[in-house]
């Protein structure tokens, strides 16, 4: 008697050696049956049952050489990406890598070659997708934020590049020198920061550097160039300085230290760095003319200690015939084609101010140098509105003026 | 012991009941795991012919070689393997009560590999559907289930294959209720679900649950938008009418070729593909991962738009030439690109905000199905489970629903249906298919008619007529139909002296007819119309003579019926 189902109380009430007795639940047939139609069903379905386990061994079977076949070619798509990467063929490099990830998209390193080969080559939505999808499963990734980061930048989206650049910062970096990594990734944020003209945040990003700065020349004058970049000049020159410390000889940190010394006015100290450094570098053109200049401001300066009336009425002569006859050449050329704002009154009142340029008047008025120089801006002041910005002798006139407190 | 022939009854009904379900099981993991081999054997095949980075030579001559080849496989001993199997499903469910034989599928399997593999612009959906409900019928057939049964496995198994192949199991239910029974609310829905729950459930244990798209999180921007997708919806539904017209087309082109050429036909569409391939090496093949790039935007305008040209026409070319493959996965592949290539004009002029070009490119994919498949709520779940974004349902329904009334006001008959008929089967219309509670015109048809052959002369037809004592016979030669004639034509013309003559004259052409799966009103109605007989034709194959209903029929099968109701009601009675 073979019992499918199992209720042996029904079975009991009703069943005998040759009884089949079917409830809702049970299935009960004797061996003596002639009518056994399941018999050939059960056996079947066995049968079924074995042969579909066997295939799905088989199926999976399979399905692992052909990931393995497809893993492998994933491999040499990415290879070839790499080396078409190197060869500058982006396009190409793309196609590879989108192919190496498609073999393989557990590969997270596929798919992040993929989005910088995509970045590369401005497809700069879907790279930003494919390192956003990255991300879901490595927040933290340093190099996934950092990229990020370059793709918001690209989009000015400035709110959300700084979170990446902060992320990538704090993050978690593989591989080596990771401080120098992260140092470089914050320089980066603070130049965006400043091209973005958001000085004190970058200013308050430069002060962390600076407190991280290895002791290199390199580090420091890197910092005091974003120092003078956010204006802020005194903690550049101290970074110049700290770099000089480290390396006597450095033209960089010299040339530097020069430009902050004239930023801060003191132009001694500016004529001296930008001398050593023009001696270290002689090839420097921004050197050799910010050095042009501070020794035209040096020389032309009428308030500068330790000379004689008479030279100090030579120089306000000077820089005075300089002024009036850049004011003269762009009234004249002005008057042609164009406004000419108020630079016939401040003709009028240069042509008045003249017969006062004499030595007696001076020794009459004590007050009259600063009077001149005052005048002397506001006439350079306005002929840089109408006819650009000054160079050489105006460009010192204002500069000497301005030391002096004119139009202050 | 005696065992009562209502309990017997009543045991072995409860027992099929069981097994049905125990079968939709396993004809669930069988059709799965034939549609995951399926889909890993056409890779496999794609890297054996064509290696990793293909030259241009091998692109002209693998798919024209291998082509070759399966036109002699389809041609000499697969005949019904040719394209997409979805239609041929369907037309075994409605008109063959399930029964596919085993040597299809078997047959399916190999060419839809050979084609698919050697570069044919081809879908693998339809031939898994096509695999698994071969696969389910010759369960049925084994198990020896009843006619009804074995039936029913076929959309079971269809909807697992389907979920198998595209990763979407509530879709392929909602294919196999929309597509292959044409009923929204067949009894079978827990089959299927349960064989497509089981289907994805292997799928996914085998190959893992990594989507075959990853598409990102698209936003429905701005309320405006909404136009921009309607306009997706005509472009679909243009789309959708110049892929199917022109399919029809050419396939009718390759129809009337002689018939020697047939085992040719695949080789012409495999050399015009090798050619396509060298210019547009991306439509080789299902092509997903070119889908995959739109969807993430990651294609060009003039990429996208070239593509989706050359798709259209390779599609056609495939599947016109006899080739055996599916047009599921192509039909997805051109509303992506259609869609890619709405979304950046949209994103560069619309002057209201828009989302992301990926975004129609994934809403155009369903509203090329639509168009196509004529399946609109299959489109919107299918896009819904592929992308598990929300945003997107309500422009994909606006989109949707224009690109299929485009496509049914502008080719009223279904592209699957189309081809059918294209091969002389008629399918039921969907009205008729609904009806699923009433009886049919099968079940009152006699198949044990009088037949006249059409040759005969009026004496002949007198002699065969007086043997019997109806006033109406069938005109027809080898059981197929030629018309009707009554018996007063027949005496007539004998009594006026023209007993030699031919009765070609007097058969009755122009009457009523009725397919067996039509409901017993409609034959009820049209016997009303002839002279006291009704032929009951098969669909598959035009005129041939499945029965006769005739008043008499009518009658007993009311009577059967009815003793059959008495004899039930006894046995309630005794139980």
């Amino acid at each position: 008697m073979r019992l499918i189902g199992s209720d042996n109380r029904t079975n009991e009430k009703h069943g005998g050696p040759v009884a089949g007795y079917r409830s809702r639940h049970t299935t009960l047939i004797t061996e003596g049956d002639k009518f056994r139609p399941f018999d050939r069903n059960v056996f079947l379905l066995g049968l079924l049952i074995v042969v579909t386990a066997a295939l799905f061994l088989l199926t999976r079977t399979i399905a692992a050489r052909e990931r393995r076949m497809e893993v492998d070619i994933a491999a040499f798509w990415y290879a070839r990406g790499e080396r078409q990467l190197n060869a500058k063929a982006t396009t190409e490099a793309t196609d590879a890598f989108r192919k190496a990830v498609a073999g393989d998209r557990e590969n997270r390193r596929y798919a992040f070659a993929l989005a910088n080969a995509l970045a590369a080559g401005n497809h700069d939505q879907e790279a930003m997708q494919t390192i956003l999808r990255l991300r879901e499963f490595d927040p933290e990734n340093a190099e996934i934020n950092l990229a990020l980061a370059r793709l918001a930048a690209k989009h000015n989206d400035l709110s959300e590049t700084i979170r990446y650049y902060e992320n990538a910062i704090y993050g978690r970096w593989t591989g080596t020198q990771v401080d120098q990594r992260r140092r470089e990734v914050r320089i980066e944020l603070i130049r965006l920061l400043i091209a973005h003209q958001q000085r004190d945040r970058a200013l308050s990003e430069l002060l962390i550097l600076d407190g991280d700065l290895p002791q290199t020349a390199t580090a420091h004058n890197d910092a005091a160039e974003l120092f003078l970049q956010t204006g802020d000049v005194r903690h550049a020159l101290n970074d110049f300085s700290e770099a000089m410390k480290l390396d006597v000889h450095d033209a960089s940190a010299l040339a530097g230290a020069g430009e902050a010394s004239f930023q801060l006015g003191d132009y001694l100290k500016a004529r001296r760095y930008l001398e050593a450094a023009v001696l270290q570098s002689p090839e420097s053109q921004n050197a050799k003319q910010l050095l042009s200049l501070v020794r035209t401001v040096l020389s032309l300066d009428p308030e500068a200690p330790n000379i004689s009336l008479k030279e100090r009425q030579q120089r306000l002569l000077t820089i005075y015939m300089q002024a009036l006859q850049r004011q003269e050449n762009c009234l004249a050329q002005r008057s042609r084609n164009g406004s000419i704002g108020n630079l016939q009154e401040l003709e009028s009142e240069a042509v008045a101010f003249k017969p006062q340029l004499r030595i007696q008047s001076f020794r009459r008025n004590p007050d009259l140098m600063r009077s001149g120089l005052d005048l002397i801006y506001r006439m350079e002041q306005a002929t840089n509105l109408l006819c650009g910005e000054p160079v050489g002798l105006d460009e010192a006139a204002i500069l000497i003026a301005q030391r002096h407190g004119a139009h202050q | 012991m005696n065992i009562s022939i209502s309990s017997l009854t009543l045991w072995l009904r409860l027992s099929e009941d069981r097994l049905f379900l125990v079968l939709t099981i396993v004809v669930g993991v069988l059709a799965a795991l034939c549609a995951v081999l399926f889909t890993l054997a056409i890779k496999g095949t794609t890297v054996l012919l064509f290696g990793v980075s293909p030259s241009i030579p091998r692109l002209l001559l693998v798919p024209t070689l291998i082509s070759l080849g399966t036109g002699f496989l389809l041609a000499r001993f697969f005949p019904e393997a040719a394209g997409s199997g979805v239609p041929q499903t369907e037309a075994a469910f409605h008109l063959q009560q399930g029964r596919i034989p085993g040597r299809i599928a078997v047959g399916k399997f190999i060419t839809g590999v050979l084609c698919i593999g050697s570069g044919h612009s081809m879908g693998r959906e339809g031939p898994s559907v096509q695999i698994g409900a071969g696969l389910a019928s010759s369960v049925g057939r084994l198990f020896r289930l009843s006619p009804t049964r074995s039936q029913s496995l076929v959309p079971v198994a269809a909807a697992a294959a389907l979920s198998a192949a595209f990763n979407t199991p509530i879709a392929a239910v909602l294919f196999a209720l929309e597509e292959i029974i044409g009923d929204m609310n067949a009894k079978l829905i827990g089959s299927t679900v349960a064989a497509s729950v089981t289907a994805v459930i292997v799928e996914r244990s085998i190959l893992g649950s990594s989507p075959i798209f990853h598409v990102p999180q698209y936003r429905f921007v701005h309320p405006a938008e909404l136009i921009a997708y309607a306009a997706l919806g005509v472009i679909g539904g243009i789309v959708s009418l110049a892929f199917s017209k022109s399919l029809l087309q050419l396939r009718a082109i390759f129809l009337r070729l002689p018939a020697r050429t047939k085992m040719f036909q695949p080789a012409i569409g495999g050399l015009i593909i090798g050619v396509l391939l060298i210019f547009f090496p991306q439509v080789l093949g299902v092509g997903y991962e070119y889908v995959d790039q739109s969807l993430n935007g990651g294609l060009l305008l003039h990429t996208m738009f070239a593509l989706c040209l050359a798709k259209l026409a390779a599609t056609v070319i495939s599947y016109s030439s006899g080739n055996a493959g599916g047009i599921f996965a192509p039909s997805l592949y051109l509303g992506a690109m259609a869609g890619g290539v709405t979304g950046v004009l949209v994103h560069r002029f619309a002057p209201f905000p828009t989302g992301d070009p990926g975004a129609y490119a994934m809403v155009g994919m369903g509203t090329l199905f639509a168009g196509i498949i004529r399946a609109p709520m299959t489109s919107v779940l299918m896009i819904f489970e592929l992308t598990d974004n929300y945003q997107v349902l309500v422009p994909l329904m606006v989109a949707n629903m224009i690109s299929f009334w485009i496509s049914k006001e502008y080719q009223p008959k279904p592209l699957y249906h189309a081809l059918l008929e294209q091969d002389h089967v008629y399918l039921p219309e969907v009205g008729a298919r609904m009806v699923t509670s009433t009886w049919r015109a099968r079940d009152i048809m006699s198949s044990d008619y009088i037949s006249i052959p059409p040759e005969s002369t009026f004496q002949r037809a007198l002699e065969i007529a007086s043997q019997y004592p109806e006033k109406c016979f069938l005109v027809a030669n080898d059981g197929f139909f030629s018309g009707l004639i009554t018996r007063d034509a027949i005496e007539r013309a004998t009594r006026s002296g023209r007993a030699e003559a031919p009765i070609t004259n007097s058969v009755i052409h122009d009457l009523a007819y009725v397919h067996p799966d039509q409901v017993i009103g409609i034959a009820l109605e049209r016997l009303g119309k002839n002279p006291g007989l009704l032929p009951v034709l098969a669909r598959g194959e035009p005129r041939r003579v499945e029965g006769v209903i005739t008043s008499r029929s009518v009658v007993q099968f009311m009577e059967k019926n009815q003793q059959g109701q008495n004899g039930e009601s006894k046995n309630a009675e005794k139980t």
